[in-house]
């Protein structure tokens, strides 16, 4: 069976590596820009006074809420990564030979780059922490 | 012998409203093709059955198809690649006219927009013919074996939610010529890539060089031709 490079069928095509990689790139995205209208109306309290804002805060001061600070460190590391991904491809077109490596490349040190983030963000909200 | 589950996505406009899935049971030895299965389907079983082949060998690219969620020609696919239960549909983003038969004239459309010959009306040097170093003319042998079988284009996720884009099978027939020494219509060719619905367009997606039966480095064509209107200052 023909397989390798393939992983799972969604929109009805067969989804490869490079095109998680943009599906990825989008997601990661939209997501970052939904957080900094979240970011905005939140830092926006402050003008009802600092009880309000400090008030606010509160919402963040939890685990749930520090597992979705995770996800918007991965979401930013890695549209970050593959950001320049595109770009090296960008400016020199012959890297495109290597896309699936630097495909790769850019899942791999995002996983590696999230498992110190992940655990400073987390640790103080475990019960071991 | 091996017995294949052919699944056909079927469409008959006199008959159908929308597309419908159908199973057929064929006998395949592991080298034959998927393109030899829907022989045996319209040969035997449903001659109703349409698709479009030609030479059946890989060469003129009429047999594109969405094969097991992937775009690859029918006459160069192996069942023993392909397993025991195969899907076959027609090709994403032009209009089926039946069963996995689709317009391809949007397509050629888009590649007779590029201009695909090459433009040069001045005298050669020596009177006879127009000399390229080997160096020149290796800039174009990937982007020149292109058979148009629309696998890259149809495969393109940007080409699915806008048929305007013209798409990578059009850019590589433009790079052919746009990186040709002896071609005198660089500017204009780069003029009407540089279009909106043109090689911008392009989000590196690599599904087209995933999808291309020639193996060519479609992506890196593509990134080529943005390099060169950027340095034709074209904006």
């Amino acid at each position: 069976m023909e397989r390798s490079h393939e992983l799972i069928n969604l929109f009805g095509y067969r989804m490869s590596w490079a095109q998680l990689a943009w599906f990825g790139h989008r997601a990661s995205g939209l997501g970052v820009l939904l957080f900094l209208f979240l970011h905005i109306v939140e830092t926006s309290t402050i003008l009802f006074g600092p009880e309000v804002y400090d008030f606010t805060q509160t919402f963040y001061a939890n685990l749930p809420a520090k597992i979705g600070e995770v996800l918007l460190m991965a979401a930013l590391v890695y549209h970050s990564l593959n950001g320049l991904r595109v770009i090296v491809m960008d400016f020199w077109p012959s890297t495109t030979i290597y896309y699936r490596p630097l495909t790769y490349g850019v899942i791999a040190a995002t996983t590696i780059a999230m498992v110190p983030l992940g655990l400073i963000i987390l640790t103080p909200y475990l019960p071991w922490g | 012998m091996m017995n294949v589950q052919l699944r056909i996505r079927r469409y008959n406009p006199e008959a159908d409203d929308v597309p419908h899935w159908e199973e057929y049971a064929v006998e395949a030895e592991p080298t034959d093709r998927v393109l030899d299965l829907l022989h045996q389907v319209k040969w035997y079983q449903d001659g109703t059955l349409t698709f479009r082949r030609s030479c059946a060998h890989g060469v003129c690219g009429s047999d594109a198809m969405l094969i097991n969620g992937r775009n690859r020609l029918a006459c160069e696919y192996l069942v023993k690649d392909a397993g025991t239960k195969i899907t076959v549909e027609a090709i994403r983003g032009m209009d089926v006219v039946k069963d996995l038969l689709v317009d391809m004239e949007p397509f050629w459309e888009s590649f007779k927009q590029t201009m695909p010959f090459l433009v040069n009306d001045e005298i050669p040097a020596d009177g006879k013919e127009r000399r390229q170093s080997p160096a020149d003319r290796e800039r174009y042998e990937d982007t020149s074996r292109c058979i148009l079988c629309a696998a890259c284009t149809s495969a393109c996720p940007v080409f699915w939610s806008d048929q305007s884009y013209v798409g990578p099978a059009a850019i590589v027939n433009a790079h052919r010529f746009i990186v040709d020494s002896r071609d005198t219509a660089k500017q204009e060719r780069l003029e009407i890539m540089a279009d909106p619905d043109g090689v911008w367009r392009c989000r590196t997606v690599f599904n087209c060089v995933e999808a291309c039966p020639r193996d060519i480095k479609i992506t890196r064509a593509i990134l080529e031709v943005t390099g060169e209107i950027g340095k034709a200052g074209i904006r």
